[in-house]
């Protein structure tokens, strides 16, 4: 089956991302008085007093957004860019059975030959910097320990 | 003079074999990342944050600092070769660079005219830096809780309000980073908020994955767009260091502009949300009323002139807000502040005293830095066009695997790499839909700072709401800024609604 990566859909997120802000205003408001506003007792504000105030205000310009992007054009998203994400989450399934770094060499190794079609050369001198950037960087420099997935606890238990 | 002694003190902390070394390597990448369209200072400076975690936070900022400095010299390697401008602020200087290099058939003087030009106007924009960054924190230290809590609030959504072309959207988008910043533990009363029983929450939402995700992967996701254009320089000359040479005569008609537009860009760069692509923009605006031997936007050497120091400058101004008073002017500048309290340092008023290490150390490797992007940025010149053309299809896989790692680097497991996509995936739409996320990145980096100050204000005044906003006249003034950037998109839809105002056409 062939993708066709140029397909694309259009949303109204101008009207749908203000509509999440309200959404997130009005949650971190509920939240923020269950916390209290002010300790009248001694004076002074409690944990939920910056955040209710912000959720507040939050929640008048997100209303304001609405009304801006009840009349504003759809925006076009692309199939194509969501190869990004979609990438990366299989770069993650892989790492949990071959390891991070095996899977990052073998995700660039896809992306660029078999999917961008670019030439041996420059996919050999784009693999070989992310390997330094992962492995001497990364990994020797920075000491940080990448997992080694199912395979490599197998092997080196 | 004293100034001046302690900018003396900050080269003895910077001459350092390691801080030499990472100032270097900072003034490289820098060069690079801004050469290349599409990566930009703020993606730059973000991606590279995880590198520092070896470093201590002197050598790190110098890190960082160098990368973001130099970054304004790569941005016109590709607006002079290819007319796109590699970042914001060089979208003038192709205005003049691109004629100068194919109509007046000289690449190689563009290019040098640019980097001088940069250089003159960091120096002017340093210098300046030099003396009013400890004036801005002797002022900072007058201001009392109260004040803070203003000032921070008029930061903000000025910001919010500048950077974009809805300033609705920008405001909301200043709430969220706010509210985000509250996820985790409540700074004074050491509980848990926001974490909705989830146990990786109760730490907060983790910096560096936030700001990978928010700037590098959604930028990565734009870049999608573009992986199947074709960069390809019109130059047919060969270009060589000696060939790229300017004249005497060159240089006479780069030295004034430059002059000139480095000290109004260094002014520019101080004001927040101004940043550096203003500057650009008020230092080309500037030249037209001056002098200038061949009509601007015709390879005019004073136009490149103008706008290159003003952006350099700004560049240089915009440190002396985020270290003296502890607000970034842009979104960079937020992730410079975000690093610098990862390491526990607190820009404001006490750094120049508590930490002069570290305050002048920084200023002085700025100093550093110009000289070692002009000399790299010269000496790259044979091979700026390789450079330049490697194709966005290949970067794009690259800064992929950069995101995976460096997210993964900071919270040693995949919660990092989980914020890091949520927040790029959502970046993504936000700019997609018309919220550039500048303004939460501030907002998440200064909510902290706000809510410390607002809180001991309110315990301060005992509950009256008056005597934090109208204190004195600093807090009178202050708060009516805050008001007026506030209430300006709620007039706008009242005025639109009242068919007063033209309504702008959706784009």
């Amino acid at each position: 089956m062939k993708i066709n990566e140029n397909a694309s859909i259009k949303i109204p997120t101008k009207l749908i991302v203000p509509i999440i802000t309200f959404i997130l205003g009005a949650v971190f408001f509920y939240i923020g008085l269950d916390y209290g506003f002010w300790d009248s007792n001694a004076l002074k504000p409690t944990k939920g007093f910056f955040p209710t105030i912000m959720s507040v205000a939050l929640m008048i310009f997100s209303i304001l957004g609405i009304v801006n992007g009840a009349k504003a054009e759809k925006v076009e998203f692309k199939l194509a860019n969501w190869f990004v994400p979609a990438g990366l989450l299989a770069v993650i399934g892989a790492s949990y059975i071959i390891g991070l770094v095996p899977a990052i060499i073998i995700f660039e190794f896809v992306w660029l030959r078999l999917y961008e079609k670019v030439s041996w050369k420059a996919t050999i001198i784009t693999l070989a910097i992310v390997v330094f950037i992962v492995v001497c960087c990364f990994q020797i420099w920075l000491g940080i320990d990448f997992p080694v997935g199912l395979i490599g606890n197998l092997i080196f238990g | 003079m004293e100034n001046l002694s302690m900018l003396m003190h900050g080269f003895s902390v910077v001459l350092t074999f390691e801080n030499v070394l990472v100032c270097l390597i900072g003034a490289l990448l820098g060069l690079v990342v801004g050469a290349m369209p599409g990566i930009g200072s703020l993606a730059g400076v973000a991606l590279l944050l995880p590198l520092t975690y070896k470093f201590n936070p002197t050598t790190a900022i110098i890190m960082l600092g160098a990368l973001y400095y130099s970054n304004m010299f790569g941005g016109a390697f590709s607006a002079i070769l290819l007319n796109i401008p590699g970042d914001s602020p060089a979208v003038m200087t192709a205005l003049d660079g691109y004629p100068m290099a194919t109509t007046r058939k000289r690449p190689g003087q563009a290019l040098f005219v640019s980097n001088m030009s940069s250089c003159i106007g960091g120096i002017i924009g340093m210098l300046i830096l030099t003396f009013m960054g400890p004036l801005l924190a002797d002022i900072g230290l007058k201001f009392g809780p109260a004040e803070m809590t203003v000032l921070l609030l008029v930061a903000m959504t000025s910001i919010g309000w500048l950077v974009g072309s809805n300033p609705t959207n920008g405001v909301i988008l200043t709430f969220v980073g706010i509210l985000l910043a509250s996820v985790g533990m409540d700074l004074q009363t050491g509980s848990p908020r926001y974490n909705f029983g989830n146990i990786y929450l109760l730490g907060g939402i983790k910096f560096i994955p936030f700001v990978i995700g928010a700037v590098g992967f959604a930028q990565v996701m734009r870049l999608m767009d573009e992986r199947n254009d074709k960069t390809e320089s019109q130059i047919t000359e060969k270009l060589t260091y000696k060939n790229s040479l300017p004249t005497k005569h060159d240089f006479k008609r780069l030295l004034f502009p430059a002059l000139r537009t480095g000290f109004v860009g260094t002014f520019v760069g101080v004001l927040p949300g101004a940043g550096a692509t203003t500057a650009s923009f008020l230092g080309y605006a500037m030249q037209r009323a001056f002098k200038s031997e061949d009509p601007l936007g015709t390879g005019a050497i004073e136009g490149i002139a103008a706008c290159e120091a003003a952006n350099n400058a700004a560049a240089a101004g915009a440190f002396a807000p985020l270290l003296a008073l502890g607000i970034p002017g842009s979104g960079t500048g937020a992730v410079l502040l975000g690093g610098l309290m990862m390491w526990g340092l607190n820009p404001g008023p006490l750094l120049f005293t508590n930490e002069p290490d570290f305050a002048w150390g920084l200023i002085a490797s700025l100093f550093l830095a110009n000289l070692f992007a002009l000399s790299i940025a010269l000496g790259v010149i044979p091979v700026l066009i390789k450079i330049l053309t490697v194709p966005v299809k290949i970067i794009i896989p690259v800064i992929i695997s950069v995101c995976l790692v460096g997210s993964y680097s900071d919270t040693y497991s995949f919660y990092g790499v989980l914020i890091m996509l949520i927040a790029g995936v959502f970046g993504y739409i936000f700019e997609k839909s018309g919220y550039g996320t500048a303004p939460m990145l501030l907002s998440f980096v200064l909510a902290p700072l706000l809510e410390d100050n607002l809180r001991k204000a309110f315990v301060i005044s005992g509950g009256s709401v008056a005597k934090v906003f109208f204190n004195g006249p600093i807090s009178i003034g202050l708060t009516i800024a805050f008001c007026a950037i506030v209430s300006a998109p709620i007039i706008r839809l009242i005025l639109k609604k009242a068919g007063l105002l033209k309504p702008k056409k959706a784009n």
